[in-house]
Parts: C-alpha cells; sequence; structure tokens
C-alpha cells in the first residue's frame, strides 16, 4: 500500500495526517489528491526524493507533502 | 522626508547629557532605518572597543514602517559591537517600545557611556530623563516590568535586562512585555556593562506619513489578506511550532546537541501537543498572527512556547515533555538569557558529562539540572561559568577536541535546524552578517524541495535572495517577515506601503542595493574590528563535517567540505568579494562605500 503524509496546514484542509492508498498500479499523484489541493507552495517527497504533482506513484511508494515552510 | 520622524535620541550615561540630532535624508535613502541606521550608526562611532567598555554604544533602531497599523509592525532592532562574538550583533524585537518611541518623535536611540549607579532611561516624547533604577536591579525582567508599569502606566513601551544582562552573561539578551526577546548577541550585557536597566518609552504624537488615506486602506486590505490565506488558522493553532513536525520529517531537528536530526519523542511535544496545552496567546503589537503560544508549565505557571526554545530547550537537551520545556523558557525570559544560546549551552554541557570531560554527571534529559543550570549561566557560577561566555569560549577552555561539537559560528550558538544533510542551510548559518543565525537566509525549506544533497550555484544564488529580503528589507524597513514567510502575504505590499509612508517609490532592485550596502557595512564592520577575520570565520562547526547522523532517514549523511568550499567561494563571488571574505574596492564603490574600503585596507 502506498501510504501519504499530510504535514502542518496541508494535514487541516485533507482532513487526515496520513492515508493508505491501495494500488494496483502507477497512478499520478494529482489524482490520488482532492481537486482543491494547493499546487503552489509545497514540497513533495516520493520516497524522501523531490518529485511533482505529476510524479508516478507506486504501491509501495512513501508521500510526504509539506509546506514551504520559512522557519521564523 | 515623511515617514521618520528624522532624528535620532542620543543619551550619554558617562556625564547625563541628551541630544537630538537630524538625520540626514540621504542616511534614511540609502540605510532605510533599523538594522541600516544601526550598523551606519556603529561604523561610524564604535572602532576597537570592548564591547563591555564604557566607549561601547547601543542603538535602539526602528524602520519607516516600525510602530505603523501594518501587518507585524511592531518591531525594533537592537544593535551594538557584540561582547559574544566581537562583530557586529543585532536582533530584531516585537515591542510596543517601538510603537512609543515612533510616536515620541525618534526612529532610534544611541545610549553611548556608562552610569555611576544603576539606573533606566525614560522618554515621554520631549521629556528625557535619566532616572536612578536601584530598586529594580537584581529584580527578573518579569518582576521589573511589573514595577516600571506601576510607575508609568501599562501603556508604556518597555525594553529591559534580566540579572544574566547585570552580571554581564555574554548570551544574555534584552526581554520586552514579559516574553518578548531581542539581540541574541549579548546586547542584554551591553547595557548591563552601562548600568542601563531599561528603557521606558511613552509617545503621545503620531507619525506622519505621506498618504495617510491609501495607508489606510492598504492596511485593511493586508490585514484582511493575511486572514483569508488558507494556511491562517493552522498557523494560528501551532504558529511557528509547525516546524517542529516538519524538522523532525526532514531529519534536522537539533538532537542532543546536534548530534542527530531525529528524536525519538517528537510525537509527545509537536505542534500537535501544543495545540491540546494551549490555555492563551502572546504577541508583538499590531500583530494579526501572534506566535507566543501560553500553556501551563511544570510549575502550574502560564509560559510561552515557540519552535525555537522548544527545539533548543527540548530535544537538544534531550527533554521530551513540553510543560517542563515551558518552565525552562520561562526561566530564561526571567533571567534575561537568549533561549537558543541557553540551549545550545546547556546541551554542550550534557555532551561534555557524557564523554567524561566535566567530574560533574548530567544526563540528557535531567529537568531539575537543566534548571539549576539557567540560574548557574545567569550568575556565571559553577557550571554556568564555563559556557557564560558561550560555547565557542567553553571549548577554548575545556579543549581535548570540544571545538568540533561547539555548535556556533563566529561565536554565536546555531539556531534550530540541524544541517548534516542541509548543505545550503549551512552556507546560511555560516555567512549570516552576526553569526549563526536563522532570520537572515532559511534556504533549508527550499533545497528540501529541490536537492537536498546537492552543492549547485542555485543554491547560493537563493540563499544571497533570501539574505536580501529577510536580511536586507526586513531587517532595516524594520517589519516582521513572518506574514511572508509563514502565510505567503505578497512581497508585493511592502513597495506600496513605503510609498504610501514616504511618497517615494522604491523598486526591489533599489530595496536589495540599500540592503547589499548594509551587508557590506557589517562584513568591513567585522574586519574593522577583529584584523584576522576572513574565511576561516564563515565556517560551520566541525560535527556537521566529520560526523554524520548514526541513525534515521539520513544516518551516514554530513556536509562534505570540498563541495562547501566551492560554495563559499561561489557565494563570494555573488557578493563582490574576494577569496579571503573581504569585499573588493569595486563593489564597495558600487555602493558609494569608497571611504569604508579605504579603512578596511588601512
Amino acid at each position: 500500500m502506498a501510504e501519504i503524509r499530510f504535514l502542518g496546514y496541508l494535514s487541516a484542509l485533507v482532513g487526515r495526517r496520513t492515508e493508505k492508498v491501495e494500488l494496483t498500479k502507477p497512478v499520478p499523484l494529482r489524482e490520488l489528491l482532492p481537486a482543491s489541493f494547493p499546487r503552489e507552495n509545497i514540497i513533495i517527497l516520493v520516497d524522501e526524493h523531490p518529485a511533482d504533482l505529476d510524479t508516478p506513484i507506486r504501491p509501495e511508494s512513501s508521500v510526504a507533502l509539506m509546506p514551504m515552510l520559512s522557519g521564523g | 522626508m515623511k515617514g521618520y520622524a528624522g532624528k535620532w535620541l542620543r543619551v550619554n550615561l558617562s556625564n547625563g547629557k541628551i541630544s537630538k540630532e537630524e538625520i540626514p535624508e540621504q542616511v534614511q535613502r540609502d540605510y532605510l532605518g533599523g538594522r541600516g541606521f544601526a550598523v551606519k550608526l556603529l561604523w561610524d562611532e564604535v572602532r576597537r572597543v570592548d564591547p563591555l567598555s564604557e566607549g561601547n554604544k547601543i542603538v535602539f533602531s526602528t524602520g519607516p514602517l516600525s510602530g505603523q497599523l501594518l501587518p507585524s509592525a511592531g518591531k525594533m532592532v537592537i544593535a551594538s559591537k557584540s561582547p559574544l562574538t566581537g562583530g557586529y550583533g543585532d536582533g530584531n524585537i516585537g515591542t510596543m517600545a517601538s510603537v512609543h518611541l515612533r510616536r515620541a518623535g525618534y526612529d532610534a536611540v544611541i545610549v553611548e557611556g556608562k552610569a555611576s549607579r544603576p539606573c533606566y532611561l525614560f522618554i515621554e516624547d520631549e521629556n528625557v530623563r535619566i532616572i536612578e533604577a536601584g530598586d529594580l536591579w537584581g529584580k527578573n525582567t518579569f518582576d521589573a516590568q511589573d514595577l516600571l508599569e506601576k510607575q508609568h502606566g501599562k501603556n508604556s513601551g518597555i525594553l529591559l535586562i534580566g540579572p544574566a544582562g547585570e552580571h554581564r552573561i555574554r548570551m544574555a539578551t534584552v526581554i520586552s512585555q514579559k516574553g518578548r526577546a531581542g539581540g541574541r548577541p549579548g546586547l542584554g550585557a551591553v547595557m548591563g556593562s552601562k548600568n542601563l536597566k531599561a528603557l521606558v518609552i511613552k509617545g503621545t504624537g503620531s507619525v506622519s506619513n505621506f498618504d495617510e488615506a491609501k495607508l489606510k486602506e492598504l492596511s485593511k486590505k493586508g490585514y484582511d489578506e493575511i486572514k483569508a490565506k488558507e494556511s491562517y488558522d493552522f498557523w494560528m493553532k501551532q504558529g511557528t511550532m509547525q516546524a517542529f513536525e516538519w524538522c523532525n520529517e526532514n531529519a534536522c531537528l537539533p538532537t542532543r546537541n546536534y548530534q542527530e536530526g531525529v528524536f525519538e519523542f517528537s510525537k509527545e511535544m509537536d505542534g500537535y501537543v501544543l495545540d491540546k496545552l494551549h490555555v492563551g496567546r502572546k504577541g508583538c503589537p499590531m500583530c494579526n498572527m501572534q506566535c507566543g503560544h501560553l500553556i501551563k508549565d511544570a510549575s502550574g505557571k502560564e509560559a510561552e512556547l515557540d519552535y525555537e526554545n522548544v527545539a533548543m530547550l527540548g530535544p537538544n537537551i534531550g527533554l521530551r515533555s513540553l510543560p517542563q520545556v515551558a518552565l525552562l523558557n520561562r526561566l530564561a525570559d526571567e533571567w534575561g538569557l537568549d533561549t537558543i544560546s541557553l540551549g545550545s549551552a546547556i546541551g554542550f554541557l550534557m555532551e561534555a558529562s557524557e564523554k567524561g570531560l566535566l567530574s560533574e554527571k548530567i544526563a540528557w534529559g535531567d529537568f531539575d539540572e537543566a534548571q539549576r543550570l539557567v540560574s548557574e549561566i545567569g550568575r556565571g557560577e559553577g557550571l554556568g561559568k564555563l559556557v557564560s561566555k558561550g560555547v565557542k569560549v567553553a571549548a577554548e577552555i575545556l579543549g581535548k577536541g570540544s571545538h568540533r561539537w561547539a555548535m556556533h559560528v563566529k561565536g554565536l550558538e546555531i539556531s534550530a535546524y540541524n544541517c548534516h544533510a542541509c548543505p545550503g542551510m549551512a552556507l546560511s548559518f555560516a555567512t549570516s552578517p552576526i553569526g549563526a543565525h536563522h532570520k537572515d537566509a532559511w534556504v533549508i525549506a527550499w533545497e528540501v524541495s529541490t536537492d537536498r544533497f546537492s552543492y549547485n550555484k542555485a543554491k547560493v544564488e537563493k540563499l544571497l535572495e533570501f539574505q536580501r529580503i529577510r536580511g536586507g528589507f526586513f531587517e532595516s524597513a524594520t517589519v516582521c517577515r513572518l506574514p511572508w514567510v509563514e502565510v505567503s502575504f505578497g512581497l508585493d505590499w511592502y513597495p506600496d506601503y513605503l510609498e504610501a509612508i514616504t511618497g517615494e517609490r522604491r523598486s526591489w532592485e533599489d530595496l536589495h542595493k540599500v540592503g547589499d550596502r548594509i551587508y557590506n557595512l557589517i562584513r568591513a564592520y567585522w574586519k574593522r574590528e577583529i584584523p584576522e577575520f576572513g574565511r576561516s570565520w564563515d565556517y560551520p562547526p566541525e560535527r556537521w563535517f566529520e560526523e554524520p547522523h548514526s541513525h534515521g532517514k539520513m544516518k551516514g549523511v554530513k556536509v562534505d567540505r570540498e563541495k562547501y568550499e566551492q560554495m563559499l567561494s561561489w557565494y563570494y563571488e555573488l557578493r563582490g568579494w574576494d577569496e579571503r571574505g573581504i569585499p573588493k574596492e569595486e563593489t564597495l564603490r558600487a555602493l558609494g562605500l569608497e571611504e569604508v574600503s579605504k579603512e578596511i585596507r588601512g
């Protein structure tokens, strides 16, 4: 199962901090997110590597979505 | 120029002389205010003196945006020659003193000399007095704030030091309103060295702006836009503490004196836990996104938390309880100690104990010992004496290779981001103009979002861009950067605000030139005050080069020294500095600093 983790305000937007997704084939990340999900000023890491919304998510992928914090 | 009082107040504590001086319009344009005014004054007037001597001066400076009814504009810069680093030192603070100083008709206050007895400075518009403070000396910052408010009324702007500043502890800072702090590089000790306990400022006038109606309209729109941001509600729940989860996720949470970047108990004390414990909020004037969260501390009193103090007094010393961290933070504020340097100092002592370099046993996470160390550091006694001049000096005294894990740059302790796996952020700390601080450039998120392991020139260019905006513009306009950095409030608002205030339209290119002028003058200041200053001062601690993380997702990762050298050279090239890190003559000439060039070249 793929795992998607939402950090910061992104978790509040989707209403959860973690989501497990059953996949049988790679799917672009954007198809796994709500249409209203922010497209800018976010950091996307797939298996610890920088990625984007078109990155294919494999059944065993680990995805972290986090705000582009600027550190106080 | 409109939007400025156009004068600074000078107070000599040695002879009691008080004067008001015009600020040339050219200085207002070339340096904008805040940090710009401060470094201009220090360059012109404070040379080659002991920072804790009568010859040093301390500047309390605002900018054209300070104290205005604008988003998060209740800020002020405090600057001096630093007793912690020996170079230029400053810090910004959110305080009613900023608002009142502007209303009293001054853009800055310069305090020089040394009073023969403890005193405080009282400023009420034209009425300026030096008042005896024998009854305040020895009081902590909370009690002294109460006494001064009782004497002068709550509608006052008060800046003060605690016992740590009185004892000239070099990590003593300046406190306002029981928890707002500024002046990390020992500026509380500078006040203490002058026998100056506090400034009490009451202003009854107003700032004369170019277009008040336009400014009012822009102000309302700005506040409304901030509240409408989709990240705003979450910000109000967690504030800067959302960085706690973020840093642990990205393995940059300082843990046990920066040995690791992941804390195994992080979920017991992250922003979600803070939200559950939340009992109130504190912040700076003019702010609608206040970042100080109050919880009940381990003794049951209300205490304030934000990310930096939680990370440094929590994971960095192995402590896993927010109420315990809150108590340490409150004690630090009462003593007038900088919480970042304090957390680093306690972490240094705990590691020294673990390595058998001290006869005393101080275990990681020992809350009772940590409390004891706060007061010992505040007094400069016992083990506190070893670290009270900062971890750089402590390592020089302790020896045995401890300089490798004394976590500082230029003598200023590193704020709460572990950079084994963030070379761009390591360079940000290393090139910060006051020593290791995050306020000038926070490139870490950008590098995590692109390629954190790369050492490319684009990363250095991004660092410079942030320095120009954060350390150049925000510190000299003297307004808080958090609306921009935390809820994406647009930068385009700021030239509009400046135009409504001053009547002059300034491009970002022009404002960046102001920032570059300030950065180069600060760099020249370091060089003039410390003749041996140069490239070797622009490196992070050996730990980041030599000791990789032992576990977590960044296990085995450390900064590559050769590649770091290349990035540092790129940084100098982009800044127009030579390979030693000294501003080139043509760079200074292009900024109107020809005389500065002559002076640092002898």
